[in-house]
């Protein structure tokens, strides 16, 4: 599994986008309302790529042009058991928004609540989203 | 996606796959392929082929590495990354022959839209330099639009919007 030097390149730059983005997301005021996390997120991932990809903003492209898109709106699943929470996919993250506003934002795994969590941020409400590992039935 | 994964099961019994389906008509389903810790996703939307990339990486919603017509051409790519650990990445820029090849029409074709010998199409593929009406011709021959982008080293990037033919500022 071995990269290219121009493949680590990328990635190395595209990992620091990456950390700026979580940086100025979690820097922002918190969200109030799902609508506002994702509207926050779209706004300064845009804003980073804009600045620091030298790619231009093409978000009809499916392929990839090496920047970096916020979720797209169709791309939302439901969480089972959590009402309160949407996912949304991409080909390596989940993007998981909650009601009041809390993101959290994971590596892509099967199942899609298991992934390594990457960036977390609370609601306006002061709470994170829940745990959304599948229930085992242990309650104690 | 179920001939997909009909095909891919016949291929590579042994690999897992978890498919995460739209929720909506139109968007992308997920398929996650592993095979001993090396993982392939596949996308697919209706109208677009399927999108695979082995590398997941740190690019927050990027669209996928490669693009393949067809369930067959898609499952062997899948087998083949999957069987040798290979990995895709983002698509870099090709020489104009390469990119008619990989788009599937032949020096004939394109010779026949553009109303031009063959030999002038395989001339102009071995040009270093190129009117950009001209180029602009080929590529809307071959189905795609021409888009000039110019970088710049603040990493600010703009498409180029050239003068129509017989336009005034």
């Amino acid at each position: 599994m071995l990269h290219s030097a121009e493949g680590m390149a990328d990635r190395i730059h595209k990992q620091r986008r990456l950390s700026e983005f979580f940086r100025r997301l979690l820097a922002s005021p918190p969200s109030n309302s799902g609508t506002e996390a994702m509207k926050l997120i779209s706004d300064t991932l845009n804003a980073v790529e804009d600045e620091l990809s030298g790619v231009p903003f093409h978000p009809d492209l499916w392929q990839s042009d090496g920047r970096m898109y916020p979720p797209r709106s169709d791309s939302k699943r439901s969480v089972p058991g959590h009402a309160d929470v949407v996912r949304f996919r991409s080909r390596g993250h989940n993007v998981f928004v909650g009601r009041n506003g809390a993101i959290r934002i994971l590596a892509a795994a099967t199942p899609p609540e298991s992934g390594p969590v990457l960036f977390e941020k609370l609601g306006a409400d002061g709470r994170p989203l829940p745990r959304l590992t599948k229930d085992t039935g242990d309650r104690s | 996606v179920r001939g997909f994964l009909r095909a891919l099961s016949r291929a590579l019994p042994e690999a897992s796959v978890s498919v995460d389906a739209a929720e909506k008509v139109g968007a992308d389903w997920f398929l996650d392929v592993d095979l001993n810790h090396h993982r392939v996703t596949v996308q697919w939307r209706a109208g677009k082929s399927f999108g695979i990339s082995s590398e997941s990486g740190p690019g927050l919603g990027e669209g996928p590495h490669e693009v393949i017509d067809g369930v067959a051409a898609a499952v062997a790519k899948v087998v083949d990354l999957l069987l040798h650990r290979r990995r895709t990445t983002v698509p870099k820029p090709l020489p104009l022959r390469q990119l008619r090849q990989q788009r599937g029409v032949s020096q004939a074709a394109l010779a026949r839209v553009l109303r031009v010998q063959q030999c002038s199409v395989s001339k102009q593929e071995s040009r270093g330099d190129f009117l950009v009406s001209s180029l602009r011709s080929v590529i809307e021959a071959m189905g795609g639009r021409l888009r000039i982008v110019a970088s710049f080293p603040d990493g600010v990037a703009r498409e180029i919007a050239f003068a129509k033919k017989g336009a005034k500022e």
